[in-house]
C-alpha cells in the first residue's frame, strides 16, 4: 500500500517515521492483533453503538458521521426528487409533442452522460460566485453549495431518466384503453397525464434504485468542489489519510442504507405487482 | 333458409330471436362515407370506399382477414394518426359536413358526440389502475356533465342497459377482478355514455367463449333496437352475425362489394366472395366425416 | 463489423501514441498560445499541452479497455450461463448482480485506489467489476427470453444441438442491447475515471490524467480558460465517441 495511516499521522505532526514511532501507533490502534480479532471487535463495537474513533483525528466516528449526514442526504434525496420531477415532465412532453421537446430530452440525455458534473460546477462557481457574486460558496453557508449541487446533479441525471419516461408514455399511447378514451373526446395531453401518472412512476421505481445508491456516494465530487462538510467529503479526506477506521464505518453505513432501500423497494414492488399481474 | 340460424334458443332465458326486423327502421342516414381512401406508408388499404348506414339498424361487417375492416372502423372513429396514415374523401354524420375537412380537435369532438367504441380485447380497453366506477364517472363527467347525484342514477341505468347488475361491489372492482364477459359489458356501458347514435364494435366477441358471445350480441341487439342506435359490428364469423344483424356488409380489396339483408346473404349472396363465405360457414356448421378413402396413394 | 474495425483502429492509434512519461517544464514558456511547436499551447508550468492530452487520452483509453474487456467477457459468460441454465444459477447471479448495483461503484473504486494505487489497471478493474453485474444481468434476461421463445422451435429440430442453435439465435438478440449498454458503460468509465483523477487521489504528478489536469488548472479558470477547455473537450469527445458508435439508434432516433 502506498502509505499507511501511521505514516500519515506522523507526517501530520511532523514526527519522524521511525520504526519505534510506527510500532507504537500500531499497538495503540490495535492493528497488530490478528485480523479476525480486529474484525470481530469492530463488529461488536458497531452493534454496541461505538463506531470507534478516527485514527488521525481521534474524534468519535459515529458523531462525526451523524453531524455530516444531513448535508449529504439533502443533496442525495433532494436531487433524487428533482431529477424525477424534471425527467417526468421532460419525458411526458417528449412523448406527447415530440419535435422540440424530443430534441431537448435527447440532448440532455446525451450531454449529461458526456460532461462530467465537476466541469459544470466550475462554471457555475465562476458565474454565480465570482462574476455575479450572488453566492459566496466558500465563505457563506454550506447550504448554498447544497442547493446548487442539487440543481446541478438533477440537471445531469434527468436526461437519461427522461428517455425511460418517454418510452413508457409512448407505450401507453398505444394501449387500447387510451385510444378508447381519446375516442370519447378528451384531450390527449390530459389523458396521458391522468392515466399515465401511476404506471410511469411505477415503471420508474426500478430505474430509481441505482439513483438511491448514489444518494450517499454520488455527491462526493460536488462536496469536494463546494467544500460542503458532508460524509462523502469526510470519506475522501479519510481515504487520503488512510484512515481505515473511518473507511470501514463509512462502508458499513452504506451497506445499511442500501439494505434499507432494497427492502423498501421490495415491499413497494410487491404492493404494485398484485395490481398489474392478475 | 340456411342452417346457420339457430332453430331453437340455446337457453331458456333470452328473448325470442327477432329475425323479422330486417328492414331499415327509418331512412335517416346516420353515417355517410364517400370515396374514402386510406393509405399507410404508401400502401392503399381502402380505395374509394362507399358506405351508408341508416338509423337503428344493425350492420355486420364481414371480409377476409387483414382486408381493412378494423381500419375502416378506426378511420370513422378518428383513431388513425395522420403521419403514417393519410385519409382522403368524405365521412359525415349529417349531410353537408365532412369530418376529414375539420381540424383535429373539432373532428375529435364531433366523433365523440356521435360514436361509441367497443374493442376486441375487453381487458385492454380498461385502464388497469382504474376501478369500474371511476372509469364510468370519468366519462360521464366529461360527456354528459351531470351533477353528482344524477350521476349515480345514470351509472345504474347504463350498467343495466349493458346487462350488468348495478351493485356497489361492481363499481369498486378493478379490471383484473372481472371476468371476460363482464369486462366486455363494462365497455359496452362506457360506449353508451353520451347517447351515441352509432356504436362501432371491432370484433368484440372474438375473444369470448361462443356461449357468451351469443349472449352479448343478443343483448347488444336488444339494446340497440330499444334505444334506436345503429351498430356496425366487425366480425369474421358469418354464423354469429347472422344471428343478430339486420344487414351484412362485405369488404374486399378496399371497397364494400356487397350490402344485403341477412336473409339474402344466407340464401343468395350477390357476389362470388359472398357465396364462398357462405359455403365455408355452412360447411363448418354442418360437420361431416371427411372422406379418408381418397388419401391413400 | 464496422464498429469492431473502428475499435481496432482506436487500439492501434493508442498503442502508437508516445508513451512519454516525462513532460519537460519550462516556466519561460508558460501559457503560450497554439503554435506549430505546441499544437495546443502550454500550461502554467510550460508543459506542452498536446503531449499531456495524448498521455491522458492513452490512460483513459486503457482504463476503458481494461474495464470493458473484464466486464464484458466475464459478464457475457456469466449471463449466458445463468440465463441458459436458469434456476439456481440465475438466482445466484441475480443476487450478486443486485449487490453490484447497490454498492456505490465510485466510492469503492476510490477506496481501492487508495490501497492499490491509481493506475488505469486498478481503476479499470474496480469499475469493471461493477459494470460486470450490469452486463451479466442484461445478458441473462435476454438469454432466458430467447430460450423460452425458441425452445419450442428447437425441440422440433431434431438432431441439432440445442447449444448451437441457442448460440446462433442469441447473438442476434443480444447484440443491440448489449451494444447500447456498452456505449453507456464505456462513456461512464471515461467520466468516472476523470472524476476520480480529479479528486486527486492519484497524486502522481508525473502521470497526468485528464481529470487531474482539470484539478490542477481549475484555479486558472478565469485567466487562462483554454487550459480547461482541452481536457473537458477530450472527455466530452471520447464519451460522445462511444455513444455515436454503439448507441446510434438513441442518438439519431428522430433523424432516421
Amino acid at each position: 500500500m502506498p502509505l499507511s495511516p501511521q505514516e500519515m499521522l506522523l507526517s501530520a505532526y511532523n514526527l519522524e517515521h521511525t520504526a519505534e514511532n510506527i510500532s507504537a501507533l500500531t499497538e495503540k490502534w490495535g492493528l497488530d492483533r490478528p485480523l479476525y480479532i480486529q474484525y470481530f471487535s469492530w463488529m461488536a463495537g458497531l452493534f454496541r453503538g461505538d463506531w470507534g474513533r478516527s485514527l488521525i483525528s481521534n474524534i468519535p466516528i459515529k458523531d462525526e458521521l451523524i453531524r455530516r449526514l444531513p448535508y449529504s442526504l439533502s443533496i442525495g434525496l433532494g436531487s433524487l426528487f428533482l431529477t424525477t420531477v424534471l425527467a417526468f415532465f421532460m419525458g411526458y412532453l417528449a412523448a406527447l409533442k415530440g419535435g422540440l421537446y424530443e430534441l431537448i430530452s435527447r440532448l440532455f440525455a446525451l450531454f449529461s452522460q458526456a460532461i462530467p458534473v465537476f466541469i459544470s460546477s466550475l462554471f457555475v462557481i465562476y458565474i454565480l460566485g465570482v462574476s455575479l457574486a450572488w453566492v459566496h460558496f466558500f465563505t457563506g453557508s454550506p447550504w448554498n453549495g447544497v442547493l446548487v449541487s442539487i440543481i446541478l446533479l438533477s440537471l445531469a441525471s434527468c436526461g437519461g431518466l427522461s428517455r425511460v419516461v418517454r418510452t413508457h408514455f409512448l407505450e401507453l399511447k398505444n394501449k387500447s384503453y387510451m385510444k378508447r378514451l381519446y375516442a370519447h373526446g378528451m384531450k390527449e395531453s390530459q389523458l396521458l397525464l391522468k392515466h399515465g401518472f401511476k404506471p410511469v412512476l411505477y415503471g420508474l421505481s426500478g430505474a430509481l434504485v441505482p439513483l438511491f445508491s448514489a444518494v450517499l456516494g454520488g455527491s462526493s465530487v460536488l462536496e469536494f468542489i463546494f467544500g460542503i462538510p458532508g460524509i462523502s467529503y469526510f470519506l475522501i479526506e479519510s481515504i487520503k489519510n488512510r484512515d481505515y477506521a473511518v473507511i470501514q464505518s463509512y462502508l458499513f453505513l452504506v451497506m445499511l442504507w442500501m439494505s434499507l432501500v432494497h427492502i423498501l423497494f421490495h415491499l413497494l414492488q410487491k404492493h404494485l405487482d398484485k395490481r398489474l399481474s392478475a | 333458409m340456411s342452417q346457420l340460424l339457430y332453430s331453437a334458443p340455446a337457453k331458456a332465458k333470452g328473448p325470442e330471436l327477432p329475425q323479422e326486423d330486417l328492414s331499415l327502421a327509418s331512412s335517416e342516414t346516420v353515417l355517410s362515407v364517400e370515396k374514402l381512401r386510406v393509405k399507410v406508408s404508401g400502401e392503399e388499404i381502402l380505395k374509394d370506399l362507399e358506405l351508408r348506414l341508416e338509423a337503428a339498424t344493425i350492420y355486420g361487417l364481414l371480409g377476409p382477414s387483414g382486408v381493412g375492416k378494423s381500419t375502416l372502423l378506426m378511420a370513422i372513429a378518428g383513431l388513425l394518426p395522420e403521419p403514417p396514415y393519410s385519409l382522403e374523401g368524405s365521412i359525415a354524420f349529417r349531410p353537408g359536413e365532412n369530418l376529414l375537412k375539420l381540424k383535429l380537435r373539432a373532428r375529435q369532438l364531433l366523433i365523440a358526440e356521435n360514436i361509441g367504441l367497443i374493442f376486441q380485447e375487453a381487458m385492454s380497453s380498461l385502464d388497469p389502475y382504474q376501478s369500474v366506477g371511476s372509469a364510468l364517472n370519468e366519462i360521464l363527467a366529461f360527456k354528459e356533465k351531470l351533477p353528482a347525484a344524477a350521476r349515480k342514477e345514470r351509472i345504474r341505468e347504463l350498467l343495466e342497459l349493458a346487462g350488468l347488475r348495478a351493485e356497489e361491489s361492481l363499481l369498486r372492482k378493478y379490471p383484473h377482478e372481472l371476468s371476460g364477459g363482464m369486462a366486455q359489458r363494462v365497455t359496452l356501458a362506457l360506449a353508451l355514455i353520451g347517447q351515441p347514435r352509432i356504436i362501432l364494435a371491432d370484433e368484440p366477441s372474438s375473444s369470448m367463449d361462443a356461449i357468451y358471445a351469443l349472449d352479448f350480441v343478443q343483448k347488444l341487439r336488444e339494446l340497440a333496437k330499444r334505444e334506436g342506435i345503429t351498430v356496425l359490428f366487425v366480425s369474421h364469423d358469418l354464423a354469429l352475425l347472422a344471428n343478430f344483424c339486420d344487414r351484412i356488409l362485405l369488404l374486399d380489396q378496399g371497397k364494400i362489394i356487397e350490402e344485403s339483408p341477412v336473409s339474402q346473404m344466407l340464401s343468395a349472396p350477390e357476389t362470388e366472395l359472398g357465396r364462398e363465405i357462405l359455403k365455408v360457414a355452412e360447411k363448418i356448421s354442418r360437420y361431416e366425416e371427411p372422406n379418408y378413402s381418397q388419401r391413400n396413394h | 463489423m464496422k464498429r469492431i474495425l473502428i475499435i481496432l483502429a482506436l487500439l492501434l492509434v493508442i498503442s502508437l501514441l508516445p508513451q512519454q512519461a516525462n513532460f519537460p517544464t519550462n516556466i519561460q514558456e508558460k501559457f503560450k498560445p497554439m503554435s506549430l511547436e505546441h499544437p495546443l499551447g502550454t500550461d502554467y508550468l510550460g508543459r506542452d499541452l498536446f503531449k499531456l492530452m495524448s498521455f491522458g487520452f492513452k490512460r483513459s483509453a486503457e482504463a476503458v479497455l481494461i474495464a470493458s474487456v473484464f466486464a464484458l467477457s466475464l459478464g457475457l459468460l456469466a449471463g449466458l450461463y445463468a440465463g441458459y441454465k436458469g434456476g439456481i444459477a440465475l438466482a445466484v447471479l441475480e443476487f450478486f448482480a443486485n449487490l453490484g448495483l447497490i454498492l456505490p461503484s465510485f466510492i469503492v473504486a476510490l477506496i481501492i485506489s487508495a490501497y492499490f494505487g491509481f493506475t488505469p489497471l486498478t481503476i479499470g478493474l474496480s469499475l469493471g467489476l461493477f459494470d460486470l453485474s450490469a452486463y451479466a444481468i442484461q445478458v441473462a434476461t435476454l438469454t432466458r427470453k430467447v430460450k423460452e421463445e425458441e425452445f419450442i422451435l428447437m425441440s422440433q429440430l431434431l438432431g441439432l444441438s440445442k447449444w448451437r442453435i441457442l448460440k446462433r439465435h442469441i447473438f442476434h438478440h443480444i447484440f443491440e442491447p448489449v451494444s447500447a449498454l456498452f456505449a453507456n458503460k464505456a462513456s461512464s468509465i471515461v467520466l468516472r475515471y476523470a472524476s476520480l483523477a480529479f479528486l486527486g487521489l492519484g497524486a502522481d504528478v508525473t502521470k497526468p490524467d485528464w481529470g487531474m489536469l482539470l484539478y490542477e488548472y481549475r484555479i486558472y479558470f478565469i485567466d487562462q480558460p483554454q487550459l480547461l477547455l482541452w481536457p473537458s473537450l477530450g472527455i466530452f469527445a471520447f464519451c460522445l465517441f462511444f455513444h455515436l458508435l454503439f448507441d446510434r439508434k438513441e442518438v439519431f432516433k428522430g433523424a432516421l
